[in-house]
């Protein structure tokens, strides 16, 4: 019995010392890049606009952010954002963030859960953030076109002004100033969704060699220092998002749409041609349904504004992949990734499948534009990826499924 | 000690994923001692589940052994390309087993078994990273196996039991879903009662050898009617039913085991057993869902599971009247191929090593105890269908103790 004491005694402590079980450990490097003072260069993406608006819960899971997060591991020296200093947020029309709202229709009882604006905090545009000392290194800029990055006040962007370093500064100065070792550059899809957003009746995509012209600026200050490296991304089709997708996701339907250039000033949807998000509140009231009522030309991307919207991209495609060839900058493929996103199969990742279905589909929040902060994440994953294949770095992957998407009711 | 056993019998009947797939390697301290040998092996009532063709030669008139283990297993997971990384706390395992055996003439033996020879109970943290393919899972499966064993001569023994299979799975999962209070999450429960049988050829060549063959057949558990109850934000309940059943089918694999043993002398035994798992069977979970909805479809995942081979060495010696020592090594291949590696049931190649002893407190009495340590071979791998990969490391550290009652 004694010896079976001893035995079970020695047992016990067995399993307390022996109980660790070993890991792989990651082995993060730097490669040939140097991430001592990261810099971010861009527009609505970059800044961490989401669910329609501006606010710190969005900067917080901007896809810069999460990049940075991930290279503290490999050398940052850290990464300011210019954070909104109040608890709300705004976007470009005044709103606040989206959130899904159950409602229920007086007439028939049914529930159906939808996306409503909240109320824009005002204040937030007048906020003066910009510190000498701690200077922001996420520069994006929500609704900045590439020929912004250069305009002084960033052409009277009032999402600049809270954090430029005076009212006559541009992105690009404000960059510069920093003497960034590494530069993340993804700009352009502003440059086609200006004209996207309002259905094609309002000016028309920069031209492509404006904005080859823009963007040949930007690089040549950015990397007159050959020190200095960098990712650049291109930009998705608009037809990858579900703001231009979601109305009709269902099927095709034939639409009686305003149209000056036909006969009576009106015609049917014709398949292929888009209807945007901003339809819905017309259409629940019967737009489109009739001659007496056709839907406004300003929620239709019809044929033609359609393929100059595509040109228009194919072309900036064109010049954002060459200066990646030029500078042997890392490239990342926004526009593949997105259409693999949007494909009907979507993507998996860690478990859960994305789409890029409205509400539902995980990368894209509840504006059908911008990114959830797992979408930010997932986007922050395809630059790290790129940016370790260019530059033989090791940095790792952000775990995508630490950020949030949408929140039902 | 008395205390000791209470408390192994009435905990929870829960067990561990401490064999490949999920099959359980602690049937009995004697045999476990011993790399879990034992088809050409006479070491009491435990054939019953190891070659129940070995009691057709029974000595003894009756024998009589139970016992059990305390698992304590951990498995570590390392994310690909990232810094993440975990393990699991699994809940302490503690199967266990009861057989006896009595002669009933010169030529039968009557038999019974009860025990737990596959389980799988696995818990990792309810929000890590690969929440949505599994956050826990309890599969239990006790066997009841009646047996009768027949002498054909002094030197063929023949013997064959139902296997009588109260089997339940009880697993949760995250949902993608996010609502006020988190995110959604489902368990997923049921029970079933299911049957098969486990035959078995023991042959003493010599004094010295002896032979045996067992097949254990496979055991399809099929769930009907388990409860799917969602944890879900109010506003998509009617997406997901409170009251949803589903439907699954899991199978418990046959084995097929050929052993040999020699007696070198008077003090020491080896044994070897070369055992055949018919993985093969596991090719898909699927949980049929009822009612579905646009948000509720029908799960499929892919297992694809391949047979395995399991090669084990055991030595018992006869250190004096009193006690017996025992050793064992076993390698335990993994019926999982690189992409269908899950958290639900990380395997990897896995290798066991036993010591053990029996105590003779009368002529009728004894107490057997053994130690298992099994250690996992890292494995870079995942679940192809879910896209989670990453690095998985896992050990075992399993005590065991039992008594036995013969004459």
């Amino acid at each position: 019995m004694q010896k079976i004491k001893y035995s079970v005694l020695f047992l016990c402590v067995l399993l307390f010392t022996q109980c660790e079980v070993e890991y792989k450990d990651f082995k993060p490097s730097n490669g040939e890049a140097d991430f001592t003072t990261y810099v971010a260069l861009g527009d609505s993406y970059t800044a961490g606009y989401t669910d329609g608006a501006l606010g710190r819960r969005g900067q917080e899971s901007s896809f810069p952010n999460i990049i940075a997060e991930q290279l503290a591991m490999v050398g940052n020296n850290g990464f300011n954002q210019p954070l909104v200093k109040s608890n709300g947020s705004v976007g470009s029309g005044g709103i606040g963030y989206y959130q899904l709202k159950m409602l229920i229709n007086p007439n028939t009882q049914d529930t159906s859960i939808t996306p409503l604006p909240g109320t824009g905090d005002m204040a937030i545009f007048a906020e003066k953030i910009y510190d000498a000392s701690a200077p922001a290194h996420n520069l994006g800029v929500p609704g900045a076109i590439a020929a912004s990055l250069l305009a002084p006040a960033a052409g009277g962007n009032p999402f600049f002004s809270r954090f430029s370093s005076n009212q006559t500064t541009s992105v690009l100065i404000d960059a510069l100033v920093q003497d960034p070792t590494f530069v993340s550059l993804w700009i352009g899809i502003y440059d086609v969704l200006g004209f996207a957003l309002g259905g094609g009746e309002i000016g028309a995509p920069t031209s492509p060699l404006q904005f080859a012209n823009s963007m040949g600026t930007i690089v040549s200050q950015l990397f007159t220092d050959t020190g200095t490296k960098g990712v650049i991304a291109n930009i998705p089709d608009i037809e990858a998002l579900p703001f231009f997708s979601y109305i009709l996701s269902d099927g095709f339907k034939p639409l009686v749409i305003v149209d000056g250039d036909a006969p009576g000033g009106m015609r049917q949807l014709q398949p292929g041609e888009k209807v945007l998000l901003t339809a819905a509140a017309a259409l629940q009231t019967g737009a489109g349904q009739s001659l007496d009522k056709p839907l406004e030309a300003k929620y239709v991307l019809d044929a033609q504004e359609l393929a100059a919207i595509k040109s228009a991209t194919e072309a900036y495609n064109e010049t954002i992949k060459s200066i990646a060839n030029q500078y042997k900058f890392a490239f990342v493929d926004l526009n593949a990734l997105m259409k693999n996103i949007s494909s009907t199969d979507g993507i998996i990742l860690d478990g859960n499948k994305y789409s890029s279905t409205f509400v539902t589909g995980g990368v894209f929040s509840l504006d059908g534009i911008h990114a959830t902060a797992r979408g930010s994440a997932i986007i922050a994953n395809e630059f790290i990826r790129a940016i370790n294949k260019q530059y033989n770095a090791n940095i790792p992957q952000a775990a995508i499924n630490s950020y949030g998407t949408v929140t039902y009711p | 000690m008395n205390k000791f056993f209470i408390a192994v019998l009435l905990a929870t009947m829960a067990v561990n994923s401490y064999a490949e797939g999920y099959q359980v390697n602690v049937q009995s301290q004697k045999n476990t001692a011993m790399g879990h040998t034992g088809t050409a092996l006479m070491l009491g009532a435990s054939s019953v589940h190891f070659n129940p063709g070995a009691l057709g030669l029974m000595q003894k008139d009756y024998d009589f052994t139970l016992g059990g283990s305390g698992v304590f297993s951990n498995v570590t997971f390392s994310k690909l390309n990232s810094t993440y990384q975990t393990e699991t706390e699994s809940p302490t395992g503690t199967p266990f087993y009861f057989y006896g055996a009595a002669r009933l003439s010169d030529r039968f033996v009557a038999s019974l078994g009860v025990s737990t020879p596959f389980g799988n109970s696995l818990a990792w943290n309810e929000d890590w990273d690969g929440r949505y393919l599994i956050q826990d899972i309890s599969l239990r499966a006790i066997v009841v196996q009646p047996t009768l064993s027949f002498k054909i001569n002094d030197k063929l023994g023949f013997g064959a039991g139902a296997m009588i299979v109260l089997g339940g799975v009880d697993l949760n999962k995250a949902l993608p879903v996010t609502g006020p209070d988190g995110e959604a999450h489902v368990n997923l429960k049921g029970s079933t009662t299911a049957f098969g049988y486990n035959a078995g050829l023991y042959y003493q060549a010599s004094d010295a050898l002896s032979l045996g063959v067992n097949y254990r057949s496979k055991v399809a558990m099929e769930m009907e009617d388990g409860d799917a109850d969602f944890t879900v934000t109010s506003a998509l309940s009617s997406a997901f039913p409170s009251d949803t059943k589903f439907d699954a089918e899991l199978p418990l694999p046959a084995n097929l085991t050929f052993g040999a043993a020699i007696k070198v002398n008077q003090q020491l035994t080896l044994a070897a057993d070369l055992q055949y798992v018919f993985w093969d069977a596991y090719q898909e979970l699927v949980f049929d869902f009822e009612p579905n909805t646009p948000q509720l479809q029908d799960s499929y995942n892919p297992r694809k599971y391949e047979n395995t081979l399991i090669y084990r060495l055991g030595a018992e010696y006869v250190l004096s009247e009193k006690l017996i020592v025992r050793a064992g090594a076993y390698y335990d291949e993994t019926p999982i191929s690189d992409d269908y590696v899950n958290p639900e049931t990380p395997g990897m190649n896995k290798i066991g090593m036993s010591l053990g002893a029996s105590y003779m407190l009368t002529n009728n009495w004894s107490v057997d105890a053994s130690f298992l340590y099994i250690t996992g071979i890292e494995r870079d791998a995942g679940y192809q269908p879910a896209n989670f990969y990453g690095t998985y490391n896992s050990r075992a550290i399993i005590p065991g103790i039992g008594v036995t009652y013969s004459f």
